[in-house]
């Protein structure tokens, strides 16, 4: 497996954007964010997305010289219009933006209309981590349905993740990002084409039967929620907050939206108190004795703090078939493959 | 096992709360909660509790005659302390007064401090459907009832999550769900029928998966829903109930709650929203259902149909569970055969 280090691989990376017609300073901050998920340890949402990204712009679905602005707002709410680019510059907007006020006013909330897909969740959780804000994103929307409600035999939702950070004031932050279904739906993928089976809370065939082939999965089959209707039901709040609160839920190009809340540690004059307290309870977390198969109790973001550290030294390992499906797509833009590798490589 | 009126119930509720000691209006009020609990379908937070109530008013654990009060406010926030006294009434005040914040300004935030006991969420939920809000809430205690994934000891409680919604058609969603696999109580519900407790359900003191309930007892533990995902759930909602609202600074710290109301028309319009969710819940409604059950339900509709049932049915109380009130009742000087008769109409 080719493995590359950080930068030069997030550069090359850039410039396949730049070839499909993404602006510099936009394909940089694209790659950043990319190459981000790889180093957190989630390579199904890193570098690997590369070529869809480049089909999406070439469908029209992504406009890539498109910025995110404001359209609504107030002291404690504002609406990002992403203009159908990259959904990254509009989480990022989102997020800063919904930081801000919270800071100000105690607690504020945003919403992200024509987004496209915003990467890996935990990031802009991580970003509003650092700026010191309680922050909660969900994202979602009427799309894919591959995912059933339960007690359902057909599709009706998509995966409709969420993100929560709590910062505690010097120490690293919790960082929770999780989807409403079981698994996300890459995970079959990979199961399939490794010939495993999964554990019959993933999936149900084409009768609403949980199954363990994933074959069952892929004719007419679906997702279940995590936990069963505790799963359905947070689902369904997230597409709710996220795409009938934003009215992208009607919006045929883009129907997935973002809800994002902010609070400021202090909104109820608890904060040092605040950031006190919720050290002790990741001291809590962290203290309990493992369960047999575990080495340790961690926080949520704990994973993927260590990812970054390992990987950033390490550098990025990509599948043979990943990175040439990324070079066929230089290629396919009428860049050399040779000098993507080279740049690729850092050498 | 007596079939008793919604009125009579509550009439009869209401009385044992007066004898302990109870102002009559909070007494009724928190009895009508109970009672609502029961119609709704969830016995584990109806009457049942009555007896405990009534002795956490001997204990002085809930102070009867407190009333919440704020202890700040500003135009989008609210925190209230509960002062110990039933957490029903600050819930209810909170949640009524968020809606008005939010439908005045978008968007409102508050907690309570010292809230104790606030009963079923899904009230909550339904409240704020039912005043036209978005509203969403957390409660979190420290306890020893639940694992965090991977752990082998419990080292939170159920730490439950409630979510309302309107729909302009009274067939609101409103869902209320425990970060655990079970709330405790259907722990109780399995030890009174002897039966083994599912698998999945809870641990051993050593962190082993069991279905033995004696092996629970003995320093086990509940396990979070979805694995990371209830445990990342849980603590979302303790970090937000308790550390946020400052609870921990309270004496006695007895449990937090964080809600959250957004006006339907926060970012765009308030028809659009209630549109757009009217169509999601008949998407989801009108699934297929899989092999086992009759329809798709959303969360929210099982206490519906549960109380359009049982409001004209009456409400059957299992009768170990009577004869606890009725005996709580009797400790309290009221005549346990005028209670019953009063409770079911009789």
């Amino acid at each position: 497996m080719p493995v590359f280090p950080v930068e030069p691989l997030t550069a090359a990376a850039a410039q396949i954007l730049v070839a499909a017609g993404t602006p510099v300073d936009i394909a940089r901050s694209v790659a950043g964010w990319l190459a981000g998920a790889d180093l957190a340890g989630h390579a199904s949402h890193g570098l690997m997305r590369v070529p869809w990204y480049v089909q999406d712009i070439q469908t029209g679905q992504i406009r890539p010289a498109e910025r995110p602005a404001i359209t609504r707002e107030t002291e404690t709410t504002v609406v990002v219009d992403g203009h159908a680019g990259f959904g990254f510059l509009a989480a990022a907007a989102v997020t800063e933006r919904v930081a801000a006020k919270a800071q100000r006013a105690g607690v504020a909330a945003g919403a992200v209309v024509r987004g496209n897909h915003i990467g890996r969740l935990g990031a802009w959780a991580e970003l509003a981590a650092e700026r010191g804000v309680v922050f909660w994103l969900t994202y979602g929307g009427p799309q894919y349905f591959n995912v059933v409600p339960f007690g359902g035999a057909r599709g009706r939702l998509a995966t409709n993740p969420m993100t929560f950070a709590a910062p505690a004031g010097g120490t690293d932050p919790m960082i929770v990002d999780f989807a409403t279904s079981a698994v996300a739906a890459g995970k079959i993928w990979v199961a399939r084409d490794k010939g495993h089976g999964v554990p019959a809370e993933w999936i149900v065939d084409k009768h609403g039967r949980p199954t363990t082939k994933t074959a069952d999965y892929f004719k007419g089959g679906a997702l279940r929620t995590a936990g069963g209707h505790k799963g359905y039901a947070l689902s369904l709040m997230v597409e709710l907050l996220s795409a009938n609160l934003t009215a992208t839920a009607t919006d045929a190009q883009s129907p997935l939206g973002v809800f994002a809340l902010g609070i400021d540690p202090n909104a109820f004059g608890a904060g040092p108190a605040y950031a006190a307290a919720t050290r002790a309870t990741f001291q809590r977390m962290r203290s309990t004795p493992p369960a047999e198969g575990f080495n340790e109790v961690q926080i949520p973001g704990d994973y993927e703090r260590r990812s970054r550290a390992t990987i950033q030294a390490t550098g990025i390992a990509m599948p043979e078939p990943t990175w040439q499906a990324i070079l066929d797509c230089a290629t396919s833009l009428g860049l050399e493959a040779r000098a993507i590798e080279r740049l690729a490589r850092g050498e | 096992m007596p079939l008793c009126t919604a009125a009579g119930l509550d009439a009869a509720v209401t009385r044992i709360f007066v004898a302990a000691g109870a102002p009559s209006d909070i007494a009724a009020k928190v009895a009508g909660w109970l009672v609502n609990s029961d119609l709704s379908g969830h016995t584990s937070h109806g009457v049942g509790f009555v007896p405990s109530y009534v002795e956490s008013m001997r204990t002085g654990a809930v102070v009867p005659a407190e009333r919440p009060q704020i202890l700040a406010e500003t135009a989008t926030t609210l925190l209230l302390d509960g002062r110990c006294g039933f957490g029903l009434l600050a819930a209810d005040l909170l949640v009524r007064t968020l809606a008005d914040k939010a439908r005045a300004i978008r968007l409102a935030m508050g907690g309570i401090v010292r809230a104790n006991h606030i009963g079923r969420l899904g009230e909550w939920a339904e409240l704020g459907a039912e005043l036209g809000v978005l509203l969403f809430l957390t409660y979190g205690h420290e306890g020893r009832l639940v694992a965090p994934y991977g752990g082998a000891e419990g080292r939170f409680g159920t730490n439950p999550i409630a979510f309302g919604a309107p729909t302009g058609d009274g067939a609101p969603i409103a869902l209320d769900i425990a970060t655990s696999v079970v709330a405790g109580g259907k722990l109780r519900v399995a030890q009174d029928k002897g039966a083994d407790i599912p698998a999945g359900w809870i641990i051993d003191r050593h962190g082993r998966p069991t279905t033995s309930l004696p092996a629970y007892h003995n320093g086990g533990a509940l396990l979070p829903f979805g694995a990371h995902k209830g445990s990342g759930l849980a603590l979302m909602s303790a970090i937000l109930g308790t550390n946020l609202t400052g609870s921990m600074g309270h004496e006695p710290a007895r449990g937090g709650v964080f809600a959250l109301a957004i006006d339907p028309g926060a970012f765009i319009e308030a028809d659009a929203f209630l549109r757009a969710t009217r169509a999601t819940l008949a998407h989801v409604r009108q699934t297929p259902p899989a092999e086992g059950f009759d329809r798709v339900r959303v969360a929210g509709d099982p206490e519906r149909e549960a109380r359009a049932r049982l409001c004209d049915a009456g409400v059957e109380i299992p009768p170990g569970s009577w004869d606890a009130i009725t005996r709580t009742a009797a400790r309290l000087g009221l005549d346990a055969a005028a209670l019953t008769r009063l409770a079911t109409g009789a």
